[in-house]
């Protein structure tokens, strides 16, 4: 079994209301997440411009053994952002429920699939992976959850991002959508959980036991709301429950995460 | 969802005492009316706070966890019909007799850490009277085929069975929800989860997580969270994260632009449930992940006239000021970063 951190302290951690970080602290926690043997960094958001564009820039000469991604719209201008940062992985965010579809953005299910083919097309076409993310999967209609990864599949994409946005699965629900979705199509499935009813935890390790590989964590669990899936806490429950991670070092883990926790502390 | 109602046992007073032995009479009267409020159907006490309480709210149902037949004398006093206790003890004749006497309800406490040894549990001969069995632990579950295994137990010894799940790994709310999706007979549970040798399954997440996937008819709310949560950090001095989920101070403040767009259109859009539900409300914060709509929305709450300012302008003054103090702005720094 194989399980692969994809850490996005530095882009939904970061969006946690009141935190704010420049360059030199995000390039910081860059290098203490490598030392943690992240898999993936999810760097930020290079279309917000001004300090956050350059220091994901910047962390491409940090020559990290972690890979940098960065987070992206589904929208052309968002990836051109991202093209001046050479990421090693763009990734998109689609919204698949009609309540983001609809009462967010004021669009239909087909102007998600027609953009999801679009983007996608157009970040491959530049030479990059791209991953999918299906922002608030856990409330979207299962066939059209389905339609939009096939959609993104043809064009290459080969790993989703699943969402529970707003942190409302439960573990036997959340282990029938990720193997439903493995069982329909080839693809590589990350899971995305948030904290919002207490189980962000519970529910990464249920979407291991469906086949997920990637798993999304932050440090602290720090993020929006009641924050995304802590990365020890899930480290301690996979290596209890699931029999992985045996080889890890917890009480260094714990002070680089309280390392990086520190520099995110507001200043006095 | 719910096939039938499964009873909440709410321990948070035995906790509460067990580690805070110099507990306040008055919090712990509180903290059982918050409790009862919220909607437990049993309060699980022993004898320390019974001997704290001395005598028991009339409005609240209690559970006693017995270490010794003497402790039922109290129990008859005080009118408590339901009690716990260690299987260990049904060995104790005299105790079992006076249980049965009294014609108590008692609960015989087990443990079993995954299915494996759920499956593998000794049950010890129960006497007729004696029809409750709570499981402690299933800290290893890693999912929800422990149900079954109590299920297919309950029918082969023919009693109710129910859990009080452990927090070891970080499960214990998602094991006692899927205790009441099944409808067990009942699931032990604590405020915030406090207590047990890891923490245990949160009462709050447990209620509300039912509200909000259960979509009953009549809705309940939980007003009452907050002062719960404050009794609790009275009577024991520990101090609620802001980001604990349900009842932490910040889980309903947003800056980020795209949420705060989504939320101003329909709160639901990045909102499980409605911050009155667990009697809190929204704030806005202005920092480094602002948008342009937000910055807007500031300036005429603080009553300053939007024409007078570039928008992109402002905007990266305030994410300027933010990343500097590494946090978001307060409203009379963003006066500042104006110039009024």
């Amino acid at each position: 079994m194989k399980i692969r951190i994809v850490d996005t302290t530095l882009r939904d951690g970061e969006q946690r209301a009141g935190t704010a970080l420049g360059e030199k602290d995000k390039l910081k926690i860059a290098r203490l997440l490598d030392s943690l043997e992240i898999f993936q960094i999810e760097a930020g958001i290079p279309a917000m411009g001004g300090e956050e564009k350059r220091s994901i820039c910047r962390m491409r000469e940090l020559g990290l053994k972690s890979r940098i991604s960065t987070w992206n719209r589904i929208h052309t201008g968002d990836i051109r952002h991202s093209a001046d940062c050479r990421p090693d992985i763009v990734h998109l965010s689609a919204p698949v429920s009609d309540i983001q579809i609809r009462r967010k953005l004021d669009k239909d299910r087909n102007w998600v699939l027609q953009n999801v083919k679009r983007t996608v097309c157009y970040a491959k076409e530049r030479g990059f992976e791209v991953t999918l993310g299906l922002e608030d999967a856990s409330r979207a209609d299962f066939r059209f959850l389905i339609q939009v990864i096939a959609t993104a599949f043809l064009e290459g994409v080969d790993r989703i991002r699943y969402a529970d946005t707003v942190g409302i699965l439960y573990r036997k629900r959340l282990y029938e959508e990720i193997k439903g979705i493995r069982d329909k199509l080839a693809v590589q499935v990350e899971m995305h959980a948030h904290n919002d009813l207490g189980m962000a935890v519970a529910n990464s390790i249920a979407a291991v036991k469906a086949g997920a590989e990637f798993i999304d964590c932050t440090i602290g669990g720090i993020g929006e709301r009641a924050g995304n899936c802590n990365f020890l806490q899930f480290l301690e429950a996979a290596r209890g429950c699931l029999g992985v991670f045996h080889g890890t070092d917890m009480e260094a883990f714990r002070e680089t995460q309280n390392e990086i926790l520190a520099i995110m502390a507001p200043a006095r | 969802m719910k096939r039938q109602e499964t009873r909440m046992i709410d321990r948070t007073l035995l906790e509460v005492v067990r580690r805070n032995p110099k507990a306040d009479r008055l919090e712990l009267l509180q903290l059982c009316k918050g409790l009862t409020g919220l909607g437990a159907d049993l309060l699980e006490i022993d004898s320390q706070v019974l001997g704290k309480l001395v005598e028991l709210p009339a409005e609240s149902q209690f559970l006693m966890h017995i270490g010794k037949a003497s402790e039922l004398a109290a129990c008859s006093e005080q009118g408590i019909r339901c009690c716990s206790l260690s299987a260990v003890l049904l060995n104790d004749r005299t105790l079992m007799e006076t249980i049965r006497k009294q014609g108590m309800k008692a609960f015989v406490d087990l443990h079993a850490a995954d299915e494996k040894e759920l499956s593998e549990l000794k049950v010890p001969g129960l006497p007729v009277h004696v029809d409750q069995i709570r499981i402690f632990g299933l800290d290893q579950a890693v999912d929800a085929s422990w149900v079954m295994l109590v299920e297919n137990l309950a029918k082969q010894l023919n009693v109710s069975i129910g859990i009080c799940p452990g927090n070891r790994f970080f499960n214990a709310t998602a094991i006692a929800l899927e205790a009441v999706m099944a409808g067990l007979s009942h699931v032990t549970v604590s405020f915030a989860g406090y207590g047990g040798d890891h923490g245990l399954a949160c009462t709050e997440e447990v209620l509300v997580a039912m509200e909000t996937l259960h979509k009953p008819d009549t809705s309940k709310t939980f007003h009452a969270l907050p002062a719960v949560s404050r009794c609790l950090s009275d009577a024991t001095g520990i101090r609620i994260a802001e980001d604990k989920p349900v009842i932490g101070s910040g889980i309903f403040h947003y800056e980020s632009g795209i949420h705060a767009a989504g939320i101003e259109k329909a709160a639901e859009t990045y909102e499980p449930f409605a911050p009155e539900l667990v009697g809190q409300s929204r704030k806005l914060h202005l920092g480094k992940h602002s948008g342009r709509k937000a910055v807007e929305r500031k300036l005429i709450e603080l009553g300053i006239s939007c024409s007078e300012w570039e928008p992109e302008e402002l905007l990266e003054r305030i994410r300027k000021k933010s990343i500097e103090l590494k946090r978001s702005l307060k409203d009379e720094e963003i006066r500042l970063v104006i110039g009024r």
